[in-house]
C-alpha cells in the first residue's frame, strides 16, 4: 500500500518532469539553422591562354557552382594553334557570393602553400615552364608559358595542391608525382592543338 | 598450507569460471567462511544475513558459516563484522553452494587477485558477459579497446588510436547502446571517425550484452549494450579511501595520472571524486613517425550520494574533455590522392616527434549530469527514477584552403536530456519482474561561422517509450521474456542546396522483444539460449547526411526514405565449468536483419572542381550475419593458468549475396600467467605472456572497398608485476611493467580507417604505478 502511493507520486513527479522538459524544446524556432556562406567553395576556375606572337586567345573553363552536390559542372574546352607559345594565367572564383570572390588573390597570397601542376596527357604534344614565384622563391604556378608543338588531342589537367613539398625531387619543375599534400582543385579539359 | 593452496585454487577458479548451480525445493543451503582480505585470518562471529529472507548465521572461530532451508533463487547475502565494512553479495542459488566465502574489509581490488563478486556466473539467459575486476584493473591508462576486447566477439573500430567505438558482433554505432552510469550515452555517433566520449577510468563494472535480447535499454539496441558502471557507494565505510595511478608510455612518449577518493559520512552520506588527466605526443609505427596523432584529455566526475530509511539519492556530474590529432596523412583532397597515398604505401608527412597537435583535428567535451532517486520499501519492491542531462560538443578543426584560418569545419552541440522511471518487483525469490517508462528529448544544432554546409542538419528528436521484463527460476530452468515500445519524432531543419529552409518531419514506432531461457545440466554444464527482436528506426545521418568525407574520399548521401531496420537475433551459449581445472564459453549466432542500412556505392563518380569521389548512398537491404564466440580457461597447475578468446564471424547482404563491409576478421587472443610465491611484502606477483593473432578478412565487398583488406597479424605482449601491501598501514603499492607488440611488428587493421594510410604503433614499453589505501 505504501509503495503503491510511492509509485504514484513518482510517476506524477515524473510527467511533471516530463512536461516541463517537453515545454522548453517545443519551440521550433529555437533550432532554425544558419546559412552558411561557403568560405572554402571554388565553383570557378578559368585558363586564361594568349599567343605571344599572333592568333587568337583561349579561354577554358570549368563551372560547378553546387560544389559537391548533384549538379554535373559546365566545362569549356578550347583549341590550341601548332607551335606556338602561350602567356596562361588561372583564376579562381567562388560565383556563390555577391559580387563572386576572386580565389585566386589568396592563393598567391599564401603562395608558400599552393602549387599549380599542368600535366598533358597522351597525344597533347606540349610542356609548360612557370612563370611566378612564391616569397621562397620556388614556382606558384597561377602564371605560366605553354609551349605547344606538333599538332594533338588529349585530355588537360590542372591541379592545385595545398601544402605541397615544393623541395621534393623535381616538384619546382612542375612533375606532380612527389608533391604529396592535398588537391584542393583538379579539373581536366580536352584540349586539342591544330 | 594446504588450506591456502585450495583457497588460492578456489579463488583462481573464481577468476574465469561460471559457477552454475543444480537446483532441488527449498532445501538449499548457502556455506562459507568469512576471511581478512589481506592475511586471510578467519573473522570469526561476523554476521551473515540473507536481506530478502531476514535470517542468517553467525560465523564461527574458523569464519566458518552455514545457513539452510533456502529455495532456490537470487538472494542478497551480507556479511558485517564489527569494525569492517559489510560485504554484499548477490547470489543466483540453484543448488547447494559451500565455497560462498566473504572478504571483509577488501577496499583493495587486488590486480592478480580472484574477483570475490563471482564475475562470470550466468544469472541472466541473455549472451551478457561481465569483466572481472582484474581485467578492468589491467585495462587501466589504455584506451577503451584494452577493456573491452577481452569479450570474444567485440572488436573496435578505430581511426587511429585515439577515436574508437565498440563493435559488437560486427555491429557498432548507432546499433549499440553505450550504457554510461545507468544512462543512455549521447554523444555524436553517426560517423565512422566519431569515437564514443567516455573515460574508461569512471567505470568500475563493465558489461557487455551481445545482441538483441537486452530491450530494456531502449530502442536501437539492435546489435547489443556496452554497460559501464560505478562501483556502489561506500555509506558504511567512514575510512577515507582511494587509488592513485601514475602510467607511463615510451610510444607517444606520455602518459595518464588519475585520482579516485571516496568516502562514507555517518553511514547516511557518501561521496566519490575522479580525476583523470593525459597527455601523447607524436606515436610511432615501426619504420615512421605518425605525425599529428598525440592526444590530451582531462576527465573529472563527482558523485554525492545520501540514503535514509529505504531511500537514496545520487548526483552525479562528470565531464570529459579531449583534444586529438588526426593523422595528418590521412586528410586527402580527392581520389587522386587517395590513390596516390595507397601506392606511396607510407604517409607523406614524416616529422620529428611533437607533442603539438595541429589540423585536422577534433576538440571534444561530453557532459553527464545524473540525479537518480531509489525508494525500496523492502526486499520485494524498488522504484528508481533516473534523470539524465548530457551535452555533446563536437569541434573538428580541418587543413583549409587558408592556413591561417583556425575556425572548425564542424562545429556541433548535441543537447540531450533523458527521464527514466522503472519498478522492480520480486514478490518471490523465483520471480523477478520490472516496469518502466523512458522519455528522451534531443536537440542538434550546428553553430554558425565554420564558413563550410554542414555535412549534418540540426534537429530536434522527441521519444518515449515502455518496457517491461520478467525473470522466473524454476528448479534448473532459468527463464527470461521482455518487451519494449518506442515512439520517435524527428523535426530536421536545413538548407537545400538551393538555400532554401526545408523542415522535414520523421515519427517511428518501434517495437523490441525477447524470450530466453537458461538450462544446467548439472553444476558444470549449462545452456542458454535467446531470441530477440528489434527496430531500429534510421539516425538522422543516413536520412539526410551529404557531403564529403575527408578520410576516405567519398561522398556520402543520406536518404530521406529509409525505412526502420528490423532484427531477429538467435544467441546460443553453452558453458562447462569444472572448477579447478578448465572452463570454456561458446556462443553462436545468427542475426538475420530486415531492412539492413548500409552504405552502398553507386556506379555515379561524382565530377567537382575538388576533383572526382565515389558517391555512396545509404540504401537498404536485407542481411545476415553470424559467428561463434569462443572463451576459455585452463589450470594447467595452481601457480599456472591459460585463457583463451577467439572469434569467427560473417555478414552478407542477401539481395546480392555480397560480403558487408568492415566485418571483424577471425581472431584469436590467448595468455599465460604465471603467479609467484608471495615475498613477505610483495604479494601478487605475476609474469604473463599474452599474443593476439588477427586473420585477413578475406570476405569483403570489392566494390565498396576501396582497397583490399591487409595482411592478418601476429602480436606479442610480456607483462611483470608486482604489489607492496602494508597490512599496517591497509594500504598498497602496486606496479606493472609490459611491453606491447614485443618484436616492434609492423601491421595494419583493417578495422582500422587509418589501415590506408599508415601502419599500426610499434612497440610500446609501459609502466604502471598503483597506489591504494
Amino acid at each position: 500500500m505504501n509503495s503503491k502511493s510511492v509509485i504514484m507520486k513518482n510517476s506524477l513527479m515524473s510527467c511533471g518532469l516530463a512536461a516541463l522538459l517537453l515545454a522548453t524544446a517545443c519551440d521550433k524556432d529555437d533550432n532554425k539553422p544558419t546559412l552558411e556562406n561557403e568560405e572554402e567553395l571554388i565553383t570557378t576556375v578559368r585558363v586564361h591562354l594568349e599567343p605571344l606572337d599572333s592568333g587568337s586567345n583561349v579561354i577554358l573553363s570549368f563551372i560547378d557552382p553546387d560544389g559537391d552536390g548533384p549538379v554535373s559542372p559546365t566545362i569549356q574546352n578550347g583549341v590550341l594553334q601548332d607551335s606556338t607559345d602561350y602567356n596562361v594565367a588561372v583564376e579562381f572564383l567562388n560565383a556563390t557570393k555577391n559580387p563572386p570572390e576572386d580565389i585566386t588573390e589568396e592563393v598567391r597570397n599564401e603562395g608558400t602553400d599552393h602549387q599549380l601542376f599542368y600535366v598533358f596527357g597522351q597525344g597533347l604534344n606540349m610542356d609548360f615552364e612557370y612563370q611566378d614565384t612564391d616569397s621562397q622563391g620556388k614556382p606558384i604556378g597561377l602564371k605560366a608559358l605553354f609551349h605547344t608543338y606538333e599538332a594533338g588531342s588529349g585530355d588537360f589537367r590542372l591541379i592545385l595542391r595545398h601544402q605541397p613539398n615544393k623541395s621534393a625531387t623535381g616538384v619546382s619543375e612542375g612533375t606532380l608525382d612527389n608533391a604529396g599534400g592535398d588537391t584542393d582543385v583538379e579539373v581536366t579539359f580536352a584540349l586539342a592543338v591544330q | 598450507m594446504s588450506d591456502s593452496f585450495s583457497l588460492f585454487l578456489f579463488r583462481l577458479v573464481l577468476i574465469c569460471a561460471p559457477v552454475h548451480i543444480f537446483s532441488q525445493n527449498c532445501t538449499l543451503s548457502i556455506s562459507g567462511r568469512v576471511l581478512d582480505e589481506h592475511d586471510q585470518q578467519p573473522l570469526a562471529l561476523t554476521e551473515v544475513y540473507i536481506r530478502e529472507l531476514n535470517r542468517g548465521a553467525v560465523a564461527d572461530s574458523s569464519g566458518a558459516y552455514s545457513i539452510g532451508r533456502l529455495c532456490p533463487g537470487i538472494y542478497t547475502v551480507i556479511a558485517s563484522h564489527i569494525g569492517c565494512e559489510p560485504v554484499v553479495q548477490k547470489i543466483d542459488l540453484r543448488q547447494d553452494e559451500d565455497h560462498f566465502n566473504f572478504y571483509p574489509e577488501h577496499h583493495t581490488e587486488l590486480l592478480s587477485e580472484a574477483n570475490i563478486v563471482q564475475a562470470k556466473k550466468r544469472t541472466t539467459a541473455y549472451a551478457e558477459v561481465k569483466l572481472s575486476p582484474e581485467q578492468i584493473e589491467s585495462a587501466r591508462g589504455n584506451a577503451l579497446d584494452d577493456l573491452i576486447e577481452n569479450v570474444s566477439g567485440v572488436n573496435t573500430l578505430k581511426n587511429g588510436n585515439a577515436i574508437l567505438k565498440p563493435v559488437i558482433h560486427g555491429l557498432y554505432g548507432n546499433r549499440i547502446v553505450t550504457l554510461n552510469q545507468g544512462v543512455r550515452q549521447e554523444d555524436q555517433q553517426w560517423g565512422l571517425e566519431h569515437g564514443l566520449n567516455v573515460d574508461p577510468f569512471t567505470a568500475e563494472q563493465v558489461s557487455v550484452i551481445k545482441g538483441a535480447s537486452a530491450v530494456r535499454y531502449g530502442s536501437g539496441a539492435v546489435g547489443g549494450v556496452l554497460k559501464l558502471e560505478a562501483a556502489e557507494l561506500p555509506y558504511n565505510s567512514k575510512k577515507f579511501s582511494g587509488k592513485a595511478y601514475l602510467i607511463g608510455n615510451t610510444n607517444g612518449r606520455g602518459g595518464l595520472a588519475a585520482l579516485h577518493l571516496e568516502q562514507g559520512l555517518n553511514t547516511k552520506w557518501a561521496y566519490r571524486i575522479q580525476l583523470t588527466g593525459q597527455l601523447m605526443g607524436d606515436r610511432k609505427a615501426p619504420d615512421y613517425m605518425l605525425t599529428n596523432t598525440g592526444n590530451r584529455e582531462w576527465n573529472g566526475a563527482v558523485t554525492i550520494g545520501y540514503t535514509h530509511n529505504n531511500w537514496e539519492t545520487q548526483a552525479y556530474y562528470s565531464t570529459f574533455n579531449t583534444e586529438l590529432g588526426i593523422l595528418r596523412s590521412a586528410h586527402i583532397g580527392n581520389i587522386t590522392d587517395f590513390e596516390q597515398a595507397i601506392e606511396r604505401g607510407e604517409p607523406f608527412y614524416q616529422e620529428a616527434f611533437d607533442y603539438r597537435i595541429q589540423n585536422p583535428r577534433q576538440r571534444l567535451t561530453h557532459q553527464l549530469g545524473k540525479l537518480k532517486t531509489t525508494y525500496e520499501p523492502n526486499a520485494h519492491k524498488k522504484i528508481e527514477l533516473i534523470y539524465g542531462i548530457q551535452h555533446n560538443q563536437r569541434l573538428e578543426y580541418d587543413i583549409r584552403r587558408d592556413s591561417k584560418d583556425q575556425r572548425p569545419a564542424n562545429d556541433l552541440d548535441l543537447f540531450t536530456q533523458t527521464l527514466e522511471l522503472s519498478y522492480q518487483w520480486n514478490p518471490t525469490p523465483q520471480h523477478l519482474s520490472e516496469w518502466g517508462l523512458a522519455g528522451l528529448l534531443q536537440v542538434n544544432s550546428n553553430n554558425a561561422g565554420t564558413g563550410i554546409r554542414p555535412l549534418l542538419p540540426n534537429y530536434n528528436r522527441y521519444e518515449g517509450g515502455a518496457f517491461i521484463t520478467h525473470r522466473y527460476i524454476l528448479s534448473s530452468w532459468l527463464w527470461e521474456a521482455g518487451l519494449r515500445y518506442d515512439r520517435q519524432y524527428t523535426l530536421v531543419q536545413k538548407f537545400n542546396l538551393q538555400n532554401q529552409l526545408v523542415r522535414p518531419e520523421f515519427s517511428f514506432n518501434s517495437l523490441a522483444a525477447s524470450l530466453g531461457a537458461t538450462y544446467s545440466f548439472n553444476t558444470n554444464w549449462q545452456l542458454s539460449s535467446s531470441l530477440g527482436y528489434a527496430y531500429r528506426p534510421p539516425h538522422v545521418n543516413e536520412l539526410m547526411s551529404e557531403g564529403l568525407h575527408h578520410g576516405a574520399a567519398t561522398i556520402e548521401t543520406g536518404d530521406s526514405t529509409l525505412q526502420p531496420e528490423r532484427s531477429l537475433n538467435w544467441s546460443n551459449t553453452l558453458s562447462i565449468n569444472y572448477p579447478g581445472q578448465w572452463n570454456l564459453e561458446i556462443t553462436a549466432y545468427v542475426n538475420p536483419f530486415l531492412n539492413f542500412i548500409y552504405l552502398n556505392p553507386q556506379q555515379e563518380v561524382r565530377s567537382t572542381i575538388r576533383g572526382t569521389f565515389p558517391v555512396y548512398l545509404y540504401s537498404q537491404d536485407n542481411a545476415i550475419l553470424s559467428g561463434v564466440d569462443l572463451s576459455g580457461g585452463l589450470s594447467v597447475s595452481p601457480k599456472l593458468d591459460y585463457t583463451l578468446t577467439g572469434s569467427y564471424m560473417r555478414g552478407f547482404n542477401n539481395s546480392d549475396g555480397d560480403d558487408l563491409i568492415l566485418m571483424p576478421a577471425p581472431q584469436l587472443a590467448h595468455s599465460l600467467s604465471y603467479h609467484f610465491k608471495d615475498l613477505k611484502t610483495f604479494k601478487n606477483n605475476f609474469l604473463s605472456i599474452s599474443q593476439k593473432l588477427v586473420a585477413r578478412q578475406q570476405h569483403f565487398p570489392e566494390e565498396a572497398d576501396l582497397v583490399p583488406p591487409p595482411e592478418g597479424y601476429n602480436l606479442i605482449g610480456i607483462s611483470i608485476g608486482s604489489e607492496l601491501v602494508s597490512t599496517h598501514t591497509k594500504s598498497s603499492w602496486a606496479f606493472t611493467f609490459s611491453i606491447e607488440n614485443l618484436f616492434n611488428t609492423s601491421y595494419r587493421d583493417y578495422l582500422n580507417r587509418f589501415r590506408y594510410y599508415a601502419d599500426q604503433t610499434g612497440t610500446n614499453i609501459q609502466l604502471k604505478l598503483k597506489y591504494e589505501f
